[in-house]
Formats: C-alpha cells, sequence, structure tokens
C-alpha cells in the first residue's frame, strides 16, 4: 500500500467518523471524493445528465442515512457503486424518456485527423445506443466491467451475483454491441455507396 | 473446423476466459480468417469502452453537492441537540437547587420555654389579667417540637397560670408565676 494511498484511506476513516458523529462539511468532504464516480456511472447506467443528477443525490443522501454501516472504508466505494446501480434500476422503471447524454471521449484524447475523430464519434455514439438497448443487468456488468475498469470479481459482488453470472452478462452484452454497432456501420457503408 | 461462439470471443478480448481456452482460440484465430475478424471487433469495442469519457460537468457535480447539502437529513444533529438539551436543563435544575440549600432560612433556634416564660411574667400587670393568646412563629422543623402559642390563664383566687402550647399537640407546658422552677409538662393522651 503506498503512503499516499494510506493517507487517503486514513483520511477516509477520519471523515466518516466525523459524518457519523453529525459533521456535516466532513461528509461534504466525502462527497467530493466519491461524486465523480457516482454521477459519471449513472450517467452511463441512464444515459441522461438530468437523471443521473436526481439519482447520484439520492445514493448520497442514502449514504448520510447509512453512514453507521461503514465498519472497514474499504466498504464505501463498492458500496455506492451499488448503490447507483440500484438506484438507477429504480430511476429507469420510473421514468423511460432520456435526453442522450454526451459520449464524447475527454477532449484531450481526441485524435487529431478530422475525418478519424468523426468515424471514432461515429462508432462510439453507436456503441452507447447499444448500451441504451441492453437489458438493465447486463448494462450494468458492462458499465462496471468495461467502463469503469471493475474486476469481474468486484462487479460481480457490487451487483450480488456470482462471477460466472456476471461473466455470461458481459459476454452477451459484448456480442449485442458488436452486432448492432456492425449492422449500422455496414448499413451506413451500404448507403453510401 | 469447430469455431469459437461469439460470446467465447467476447470474453477473449479482454481474457476473460481459463488458460487452456485462451490457448485454444488463439490457436484458431491463427487459422480461421471470419473468427479472426469478430475478435478483432470485440477489440476495437474495448478500445471504444476503455476510452476514457469526458468527467461529469463541474456545474453538475456543483449542483448535486448543494442539492445533498441542503437536502440532509438532521436527524444526528437533532439528536445532539436534544442530548445537550436534557443535559443542560439537568445543570440549571442542580444550580436551583444547591442556591436553595445554601440560602434557606435556617430553622428559629429553640428557645427555652422557662426564660420566655420569666420574661413574660415580668411584665404581666398585676390585675386584672385577661386571658391572652400570643402568636408565636412555629418552627419550621417538624422533628423537635418548638413554641406554639402562649396563653396566660386567670383563675379565680388563684395564680394565674402561664400556658405554653408547642407545636406538638401533645405536648403543654403549664407554668405558675410563683414557682416559676416549678414546671409540669402535660400530655394531652
Amino acid at each position: 500500500m503506498t503512503g499516499a494511498l494510506m493517507l487517503e484511506q486514513n483520511l477516509l476513516h477520519h471523515w466518516i467518523e466525523r459524518a457519523r458523529a453529525g459533521d456535516s462539511s466532513a461528509f461534504e468532504r466525502l462527497m467530493l471524493l466519491h461524486e465523480k464516480m457516482v454521477l459519471r456511472t449513472a450517467q452511463r447506467l441512464l444515459l441522461n445528465t438530468e437523471d443521473a443528477k436526481d439519482a447520484a443525490q439520492e445514493v448520497f443522501l442514502k449514504l448520510y442515512k447509512n453512514l453507521g454501516r461503514f465498519r472497514d472504508d474499504g466498504d464505501l466505494a463498492p458500496w455506492l457503486y451499488r448503490m447507483t446501480v440500484n438506484v438507477c434500476f429504480d430511476s429507469k422503471r420510473k421514468v423511460k424518456a432520456a435526453i442522450p447524454i454526451d459520449c464524447a471521449p475527454d477532449s484531450h484524447d481526441a485524435a487529431p485527423d478530422p475525418e478519424k475523430t468523426l468515424r471514432a464519434a461515429e462508432q462510439r455514439r453507436l456503441v452507447f445506443s447499444a448500451i441504451e438497448r441492453l437489458p438493465e443487468r447486463e448494462r450494468a456488468a458492462v458499465v462496471l466491467r468495461d467502463i469503469e475498469g471493475c474486476t469481474t470479481a468486484e462487479a460481480a459482488a457490487i451487483l450480488g451475483s456470482s462471477e460466472e453470472t456476471v461473466r455470461s452478462q458481459i459476454s452477451t452484452a459484448r456480442a449485442k454491441i458488436r452486432k448492432f454497432v456492425a449492422e449500422r456501420l455496414s448499413k451506413a457503408s451500404g448507403g453510401s455507396k | 473446423m469447430i469455431h469459437p461462439r461469439e460470446e467465447q470471443l467476447a470474453l477473449y478480448s479482454t481474457g476473460d476466459l481459463d488458460p487452456d481456452a485462451l490457448e485454444r482460440i488463439a490457436a484458431h484465430l491463427d487459422e480461421c480468417l471470419r473468427c479472426r475478424e469478430c475478435a478483432d471487433q470485440f477489440y476495437q469495442l474495448q478500445q471504444v469502452l476503455a476510452t476514457p469519457a469526458a468527467e461529469p460537468d463541474a456545474k453538475d457535480l456543483q449542483n448535486v453537492r448543494r442539492r445533498v447539502m441542503e437536502n440532509l437529513p438532521r436527524g444526528v444533529e437533532r439528536r445532539w441537540r436534544f442530548e445537550w438539551a436534557i443535559a443542560l436543563a439537568a445543570l440549571i435544575a442542580l444550580v436551583i437547587f444547591l442556591n436553595r440549600s445554601l440560602h434557606s432560612p435556617a430553622p428559629l433556634p429553640v428557645v427555652p420555654a422557662q426564660p420566655v416564660a420569666a420574661a413574660l411574667l415580668a411584665q404581666l400587670p398585676s390585675s386584672p389579667i385577661a386571658i391572652k393568646e400570643l402568636a408565636m412563629p412555629r418552627r419550621a422543623s417538624p422533628r423537635a417540637p418548638g413554641l406554639g402559642s402562649i396563653a396566660l390563664v386567670a383563675r379565680p383566687d388563684r395564680e394565674p397560670l402561664i400556658k405554653i402550647a408547642t407545636t406538638d399537640p401533645k405536648i403543654v407546658i403549664l407554668l405558675t408565676p410563683s414557682s416559676p422552677n416549678e414546671e409540669r409538662t402535660e400530655s394531652n393522651e
């Protein structure tokens, strides 16, 4: 464990304790540490920024109510992922209309070639369009494993499933996405000829 | 030639298979163009998914944070305030109790019956003597009997009698002026 990580965990432990005792500024610091992760995951799951903001708000309010349950600081991030997934699933059941989020990659990684950039952007749009069509469990598995970078075991723990189930969901989801993108690109290239 | 299933190729792109399956599929891809193209598409898909997406907008993050802080349940703080209120009330009650204990009027001293009676007798007119009842303050403490009232009882052809009632109704003291040292204590029982 690196010194920075140890320091971060000590601070995390300190802030959890203080937030548990009713210190709202300590809770705000906990939020600052995890808000990007929560909102980003919610955006990937809901594909809608406004719904994602509502979901993130609900996740952090649930965190405040459940601060007493964290005995180990390492429980916090997986718990937040799990809660984000659950809240987003509930949110999706309530609201069907969606305003697509900006799925563009980080501007720092944009390719300089305009044609290449356009092609990559189109491919990315198609990929996220395919993700939007996935059943919620498969979408959650792909978001956690392939976008958030969790291991299969971590994704399984977050989703409360076995590794085997999550592996199956991921492989099925990837196959669906590949097929969707390939078909759309094939149609587009056929139409342009 | 047996082709691997598409789901297996999907997992092959990230190495999510056991070593034997990975080795078997790698050998197959060397020989099968169709499966290799499919595996390449999964690689490309992984590249798209792994490309860091733009982080959430700072304004959106700030907005979420503000909404959360405004809607925080105040249960914990309320509980602390309630406990502090109880402690403060207990402290105030303790201070009031101690203050009253320290500044409460001291119980009246027990006045010996004989000097009081003698002083009263010295002021008595010679005759005629009216019956008087002198109100005396009662003792605060109920434990020891204190002075209740003093009355001069006129008796025809006889010396008047001083009747001293105590706070205990069972005890009455009778004195005669000529023999102040002779005391008689009567009991009402």
